[in-house]
C-alpha cells in the first residue's frame, strides 16, 4: 500500500469512526459539506433552467403556414374613387382620391377587429371598442392608440397594383409618399 | 314482501359490500361513521367531524361546494363533447353542428356544458365574496386564500380557452381581441410600451404569437387552446383543488361556535354529505332545466374578414371590454387584470385585523368590507354598461334605445397634455396636474389625524365640486351637465378614496397603509378616466407619444 492509500484509507476510517471530528476539521476534499451541496443544487437550478429554456422555445414554432402578405389587386385602372371593398378577404381596402391611391390594412389598430366602412359618414368604424378612422387611415375617436397601417404599393409592368403588407407605414408625411401612396391622377 | 331495512342491512353487511367500503359490520355507531370517512379514499379529505355552524346554509351558501361539483360537471360532459370534436379549422365547426344537431345527446350535452361553465365563473365569485365578507382569508388561512384567486384566475382561462372551440364568429374574434392584448404586454408584446423599440418583438417572436402558435388566430391556434382547454388547465386546475380542499381541513374551517367552545361536534357522515347530496343534486337539476329549455349559442362559421357589429365578448369579460373603451390595450388589458390578481392576493397581508373572522360582520370590518363591495359592485357596473349600453360600432346606446338608429359620427376625441394635447407639456405641466391630486389621496387620509364627522366631510366634498362647477360654468363655459359629472365623481372619489381610508386606515403601519392605497388610487383613476371620456370627450389625460406612455 502505497502513503497515498494509507492516508485515503484513515481518513475513510475517521469518517465513518462514531468520534467526531473536532468542528473546524476540513474534509480531504477541500470542499466543505455546504459548499459541495450548493454547488449539487447550483447544477441541478442550472439543469432546471436549460430545460425550462429549451421547452419554452419549442413553443415558438419555426415553420407556420400562413398566406402570403404580397398579392395581385388587379389592374390599377379598375380602382374607381372612393373606397373599394373589393380585396376585404385580403383584409385590404384600396382607396382612390383625387390625389393618388393608396391601401388601409381593414385591422384595427386596438385590438384587431375588422372595421366597417360607412360611404355616408366616410368613416371606418369598429364594432369591437368604438375606435373611428377617417378616410386617411388618421384614428379620430375611440380607443385605438394609432393610424390604420397603409401598406407598401407597386405597379407591375402589366400594369397591375401589387400589395405587399409585411411592409407598412401609420405616420405621416411618410404615409402619403411612395411606396405607400402612388400619386397618380 | 322483504322488509326494506332488512334488505339494506343484507346488502351492507354482505362480503361484497363490505370489501368495498372497509370496515366491519356497519351498526352506525358515531365510531362506524367516523371509520366510514377516515377509510374512503373519497371522504377522507374531509374530516370525520364538524362543527354546527360550518354546516348551516346561511353561512357557506354552499358556494365553495358547487363550485367543485360544478368542476365535475364540466369534466364529464366535455370528456363527453371530447368523442365527437376535431380541433382543426375546417372540421370543428361542423362538428359542434353535428353534435347539435345529429348527434343523440349532442344539444343537451353542449347546452349543460356551456351553462355549468357560465355558472361556475358566477359562483366562484360568490364564493370569494362569502369567504371575504366572513373573514376566512385572515390568518392562518392567507395562503389559501391565494389559491383561491389562482383558482379563480384558471377558471376564467379556462372558459377563455373553452370560447374558441366551436370555431364560430363569436370565438375567433373574442380569441383575436384577446390575444391580442398579450401582444401589448409591456417589454413582451410586439405592440405594447418597449416592446418593438427595446426588445425587438416582432409579430412573429412576442409572446401573442407564443400564444397564437402564429400571428393570426389559425389553425395552430386552435390546437393550442383544445390543449390548454382539455387537459393543461383542467389538470393544474383540479391539482389546486385538492390543494385548496387540503388547506381548508388543515388550517381549520373558519366557522366559529357561537360564543360556546366546547359545543360538540357533529358526524360529518351523513350531516355534511346529506348536504353535499342536496347542493348537488338541486344544481344538477336547476342545470338540467337550463340546458333543456336554453340552447347554447352558434354563430355563423368564423370569418377573419367580417367583425359581428357589436362584437360582445362572454359576460365576465365584458367589464373589461368596457375598460379596454377607455384605456390602451396594456393598461386595461394587462395591467389591470394583473393589478386585480395582485390585489386580490395581497388582501390578506395588508389586513393585519384578526376580526370578524367566521362571521358577516360589518361593523367590525367595515372599510374591508366596504372597499371590496364597491369593487365587486363596480365590476359588475363596468359589466353592465358593456352588456346593455353598447350597440352597433360599440356606441353607447341606452337599453331602451333601438340599435337600428344610427347614432351620429362621435366629435373627435382631444388629449389634455402631451405633444398633440391642449397642455402641450406633459412633463412639465401634466405630470403635476395629476401627481398632485394621485399624492393627495394618497396620503391626505394618513396626514389628517383628526375625527372627522364622515356625513359633515362628505357634505363639505359635495358643496365645494358644487362650487368648482359653477366656477367652470361661469369662469370657462363649461356646461352644468358636464359640471354634474364633476359633482358626482369628485364626490364619490372623495368619499371612498379620502374620507374612508381616513376614518379606519389612517393608524395602519406605513407599508401596509401604502400598499392599501395604490390599490385605492389605482381604483379611482379608472373612473377619474371614465368620466374624462364620457363626460369631456378626452382621449388621453397625458400623453407621452416617443415612449407610448399614454394615460
Ligand atoms: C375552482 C374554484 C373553487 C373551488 C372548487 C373552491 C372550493 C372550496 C370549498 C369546497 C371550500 C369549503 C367551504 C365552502 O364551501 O365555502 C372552500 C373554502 C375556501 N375557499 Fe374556495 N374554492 C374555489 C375558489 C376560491 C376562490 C376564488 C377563493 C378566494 C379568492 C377561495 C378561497 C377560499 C378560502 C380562503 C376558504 C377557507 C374559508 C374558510 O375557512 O371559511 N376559493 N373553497
Ligand atoms: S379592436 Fe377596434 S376598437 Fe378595439
Amino acid at each position: 500500500m502505497s502513503e497515498d492509500q494509507l492516508k485515503s484509507s484513515a481518513s475513510v476510517a475517521s469518517a465513518v469512526s462514531p468520534v467526531k471530528p473536532p468542528p473546524s476539521a476540513k474534509p480531504s476534499s477541500g470542499m466543505s459539506r455546504g459548499q459541495f451541496l450548493l454547488a449539487g443544487y447550483g447544477a441541478l437550478a442550472a439543469f432546471g433552467a436549460v430545460i425550462a429554456g429549451s421547452v419554452g422555445r419549442f413553443f415558438f414554432p419555426n415553420v407556420i403556414y400562413e398566406p402570403s402578405a404580397i398579392f395581385n389587386a388587379g389592374s390599377v385602372k379598375d380602382f374607381n374613387s372612393g373606397v373599394s371593398l373589393k380585396w376585404i378577404n385580403k383584409q385590404v381596402w384600396v382607396v382612390r382620391t383625387s390625389k393618388g391611391l393608396y391601401a388601409l390594412i381593414a385591422i384595427c389598430r386596438h385590438l384587431g377587429c375588422t372595421p366597417n366602412w360607412f360611404q355616408d359618414q366616410q368613416l371606418f368604424k369598429c364594432p369591437c371598442h368604438g375606435s373611428v378612422y377617417n378616410l386617411q387611415g388618421t384614428i379620430i375617436a375611440g380607443p385605438a392608440p394609432r393610424n390604420l397601417w397603409r401598406p407598401h404599393l407597386e405597379i407591375a409592368t402589366t400594369g397591375d397594383l401589387i400589395i405587399d403588407k409585411s411592409i407598412v407605414q401609420d405616420s405621416s408625411p411618410m404615409r402619403d409618399e411612395p411606396p405607400f401612396f402612388l400619386p397618380i391622377s | 314482501m322483504p322488509d326494506l331495512e332488512e334488505l339494506k342491512s343484507e346488502v351492507v353487511n354482505s362480503q361484497i359490500w363490505r370489501s368495498i367500503f372497509r370496515g366491519g359490520l356497519w351498526s352506525d355507531t358515531p365510531r362506524d361513521r367516523a371509520n366510514h370517512m377516515i377509510g374512503n379514499v373519497w371522504l377522507h379529505i374531509q374530516p370525520a367531524k364538524v362543527r354546527k355552524r360550518a354546516l348551516e346554509w346561511t353561512y357557506t351558501w354552499g358556494l365553495g361546494g358547487i363550485s367543485f361539483f360544478l368542476f365535475l360537471v364540466l369534466v364529464a360532459s366535455g370528456v363527453l363533447l371530447m368523442f365527437y370534436y376535431r380541433p382543426v379549422p375546417g372540421l370543428a365547426f361542423r362538428d359542434i353542428k353535428d353534435l347539435t344537431y345529429a348527434v343523440t345527446l349532442g344539444k343537451f350535452l353542449r347546452n349543460i356544458h356551456r351553462w355549468a361553465a357560465q355558472a361556475m365563473v358566477l359562483i366562484v365569485i360568490l364564493h370569494m365574496l362569502r369567504v371575504f365578507l366572513t373573514g376566512g382569508y385572515k390568518r392562518p388561512r392567507e395562503f389559501n386564500w391565494c389559491v383561491g384567486v389562482i383558482l379563480l384566475t384558471l377558471t376564467l382561462f379556462l372558459s377563455f380557452t373553452g370560447y374558441l372551440l366551436p370555431w364560430d364568429q363569436l370565438a375567433l374574434w373574442a380569441v383575436t381581441v384577446g390575444t391580442n392584448m398579450a401582444g401589448a404586454t409591456p417589454f413582451l408584446g410586439n405592440a405594447g410600451p418597449f416592446g418593438a423599440s427595446l426588445m425587438h418583438m416582432q409579430m412573429n417572436n412576442d409572446i401573442r404569437f407564443v400564444l397564437l402558435g402564429g400571428t393570426t388566430v389559425g389553425a395552430n391556434t386552435l390546437v393550442r387552446f383544445y390543449v390548454l382547454h382539455c387537459v393543461a388547465v383542467p389538470l393544474l386546475l383540479g391539482v389546486l383543488i385538492i390543494l385548496h380542499f387540503w388547506r381548508v381541513r388543515k388550517d381549520g374551517f373558519s366557522a366559529a361556535p357561537y360564543g360556546d367552545v366546547t359545543e360538540p361536534k357533529l358526524d360529518t357522515w351523513p350531516n355534511l354529505i346529506k348536504r353535499e347530496y342536496i347542493a348537488a343534486a338541486a344544481c344538477l337539476l336547476v342545470l338540467m332545466v337550463w340546458a333543456l329549455l336554453v340552447n347554447a349559442p352558434l354563430d355563423v362559421i368564423a370569418n377573419p374578414h367580417a367583425t359581428p357589429n357589436p362584437e360582445k365578448a362572454p359576460w365576465y369579460f365584458v367589464g373589461l371590454q368596457e375598460m379596454l373603451v377607455y384605456f390602451d390595450p396594456w393598461i386595461a388589458g394587462v395591467m389591470v387584470p394583473n393589478l386585480i390578481i395582485v390585489g386580490l392576493m395581497a388582501i390578506p397581508f395588508i389586513d393585519p385585523s384578526p376580526k370578524g373572522v367566521g362571521r358577516y360582520a360589518f361593523k367590525e370590518r367595515p372599510f374591508a368590507n366596504t372597499m371590496f363591495l364597491m369593487g365587486i359592485i363596480m365590476w359588475f357596473c363596468f359589466i353592465f354598461m358593456g352588456e346593455f349600453c353598447r350597440g352597433p360600432n360599440f356606441v353607447w346606446y341606452w337599453p331602451w334605445q333601438s340599435w337600428l338608429m344610427q347614432k351620429p359620427a362621435p366629435p373627435p376625441t382631444w388629449n389634455l397634455f402631451g405633444p398633440t394635447g391642449v397642455g402641450k407639456f406633459p412633463l412639465a405641466l401634466g405630470l403635476p396636474a395629476l401627481g398632485l391630486p394621485v399624492l393627495a389621496i394618497m396620503f391626505l387620509p394618513k396626514l389628517i389625524q383628526k375625527n372627522l364627522s364622515l356625513a359633515k366631510a362628505a357634505l363639505a366634498c359635495f358643496a365645494g365640486f358644487v362650487v368648482v362647477a359653477f366656477a367652470l360654468r361661469y369662469g370657462a363655459h363649461v356646461p352644468l351637465s358636464q359640471g354634474a359629472w364633476i359633482v358626482f365623481f369628485g364626490t364619490f372619489i372623495s368619499f371612498f378614496g379620502v374620507l374612508i381610508p381616513q376614518r379606519h386606515i389612517r393608524g395602519l403601519d406605513w407599508a401596509r397603509y401604502l400598499v392599501t392605497m395604490v390599490l385605492v388610487v389605482c381604483t379611482m383613476g379608472l373612473l377619474v378616466k371614465i368620466c374624462a371620456r364620457l363626460a369631456f370627450n378626452i382621449k388621453y389625460l397625458v400623453t407621452i407619444p416617443s415612449v407610448f406612455l399614454n394615460v
